[in-house]
């Protein structure tokens, strides 16, 4: 119980600190200011915007569940975050000129004034918020975990309360969204990544002296016992999660990680093109992080009861290895309340995200052109309750029919990748190819998860169409590219 | 150059793999797998600050050749 409150208190102070966040009113003042902070965000604070953005509450659960359940396969994550900086190191700079040059705060911003087409902006910005909302309600594991482990024997039916527990949270969430816009994320943000490293380093010190003697002893043990664990396919059904679907899997997370609307919200946020290319070499760092993660998933294996039949539990099985390894409550509370806020304050990124999408490529763009600019922020705030409340809903109400959409996500991302990437290289890349590309890919990720199952990772073989089909319709379209060049300002003004 | 570079970040992270996926020999303890991630967290994080120091040179002549 003492763990709960411990918990529940340290939740809600950071959760106050959001609010503080936006004491001044400049916060949410215009579109800018509100969804990426008025574009003046240090290295520093991007560097930790980004970092909650990404080694979120789900990848931390996600990872140790993974290596729990299936070994070596979880460690296509590091492969994915080793690489993802240097990649976007070649996209994201770039779009930050952009972006900053032609006041555009959202990828979808960017490819329609790239190919001066609403529609591909649309496009765009529909295929992000259909696969960011899933997401989100992955998230919201994080907190139903906690206090479905935390709970146990203290609740009668902890699962009833941890959805209460959802509901206030994401509530209060949602509030300081729609009161202090990026600012919040981004200072609760610092909270929680100090939080993180320190919760998580203390992990990875005492839990191997907890249950071993120390990490040679366990790295010793997991060899002689499992050494079937230690490489690919691991444990996976069928050996699927073999050496082709380790490398298609990461290296398609890795392109598509900056396509997802939050992290392009992160990183435009910063104040010089210079501290979003630092970044890109400083994000690294978390990484060391994850790596003793993933293995302490695999100390979750070896000391935990295994519960093949329950699949929830692998899910949380750094929830159950806290919850084994450490006696003291207030020690538990501020480990769970990491996890906890680890899920929530990049929840708050996503949907905010997903709302300045809606209120400026749907709204904006499509139905009221000469919309001004209060209102537009207006509007992309009171979003923000719609797109949380939708999340909530299909989290709670239908979690079954969001596990397809929830992996396909980065598959789906991943399909913007010639709108966003490939136009930032290829001057002649007409609209109607990448358009027609776009949605052939995202077609073929689906076909090939329910129908043609080639081996591998679905966004790599839908990428693969998806630039056939963009490359060889460009020849046909090479018309439509020169009168882009011709008339568009934002290329004109490239040197 | 800065292509390459990324380039050999990803042959680094998945073009080996098939070579790399194996419990033996075990290095500072580590199974080979495990070992050649941790090296590749170390490695990849230098060679973007290569990647990165290649761009800021450029980028610091352009801006002086503009200047001019």
């Amino acid at each position: 119980m003492t763990a709960l409150v411990v918990t529940c208190l340290i939740v809600l102070a950071v959760i106050f600190v959001g609010f503080l966040a936006g004491r001044d009113k400049a916060a949410r003042s215009s579109i800018e200011q509100w969804s990426i902070g008025g574009r003046n965000f240090g290295s520093l604070l991007v560097w930790f915007l980004v970092g909650a953005d990404i080694y979120t509450a789900y990848a931390f659960l996600g990872m140790t569940g993974y290596a729990y359940s299936f070994g070596a396969p979880a460690f296509f994550s590091i492969a994915y975050a080793v690489m993802c900086f240097p990649i976007a190191y070649f996209i994201i700079p770039k779009i930050w000129r952009y972006a900053s040059k032609h006041n555009l705060t959202t990828l979808a911003d960017y490819a329609r004034e790239r190919f001066q087409s609403k529609l591909l902006g649309v496009c765009v910005a529909i295929v992000g918020i259909v696969f960011l909302i899933p997401y989100i309600c992955l998230q919201l594991s994080g907190i139903t975990g906690v206090v479905q482990v935390a709970g146990q024997g203290v609740f009668e039916n902890p699962k009833a309360v941890g959805t209460i527990a959802l509901i206030i949270s994401f509530i209060l969430v949602a509030l300081y969204t729609f009161f202090s816009g990026l600012r919040a994320p981004a200072w609760t943000g610092v909270i929680k990544d100090l939080l993180v490293w320190i919760v998580l380093i203390g992990m990875i010190v005492t839990i191997p002296y907890i249950w071993f003697d120390g990490w040679g002893d366990m790295l010793h043990q997991v060899v002689t016992k499992y050494p079937e664990k230690l490489t690919l396919p691991g444990t996976s059904p069928n050996g699927m999660l073999n050496s082709f679907w380790f490398g298609t899997a990461s290296f398609i997370s890795a392109l598509a990680l900056f396509m997802w609307p939050h992290g392009a919200t992160g990183a435009l946020s910063a104040k010089s093109e210079d501290s979003v290319r630092k970044n890109t070499v400083f994000l690294s760092f978390y990484n060391i992080l994850l790596f003793f993660v993933t293995l302490l998933g695999l100390i979750a294996f070896m000391v935990l009861p295994k519960h093949p039949e329950d699949p929830s539990f692998a899910n949380f099985a750094l929830l159950h290895l806290i919850d084994a390894s450490y006696s003291n409550p207030i020690v538990q509370g501020v480990m769970f309340s990491t996890i906890a806020l680890a899920s929530l304050v990049p929840a708050s990124i996503m949907v905010l995200a997903a709302s300045n999408l809606v209120a400026t490529n749907i709204v904006k763009d499509i139905f009221v052109p000469n919309i001004s600019g209060e209102k537009q922020t207006l509007i992309a705030r009171c979003f923000v309750f719609v797109i949380t409340g939708l999340a909530l809903l299909f989290g709670i109400l239908f979690p079954n029919y969001l596990v397809q959409l929830q992996l396909e996500g980065v598959s789906g991302t991943a399909q913007l990748l010639p709108a966003i990437f490939l136009s930032l290289y290829w001057k002649n890349l007409a609209t109607t190819p990448v358009l027609v590309g776009l949605i052939s890919g995202i077609a073929f990720v689906f076909l090939n998860h329910f129908i043609f199952q080639l081996p591998g990772y679905d966004g790599f073989w839908g990428l693969i169409v998806n630039v056939v089909v963009v490359v060889i319709l460009n020849l046909f379209f090479a018309h439509q590219a020169k009168e882009n060049i011709r008339t568009n300002k934002m290329l004109a003004n490239d040197k | 150059m800065q292509w390459f570079l990324l380039l050999i970040i990803i042959i680094m992270n998945i073009g080996v793999l098939p070579l790399v996926n194996r419990v033996h020999p075990i290095i500072i303890g580590m199974p080979f797998f495990l070992f050649w991630y941790l090296l590749s967290m170390i490695v990849t994080p230098i060679l973007s600050w290569w990647i990165y120091a290649i761009g800021k040179k450029k980028h610091d002549s352009d801006v002086r050749s503009a200047e001019k």
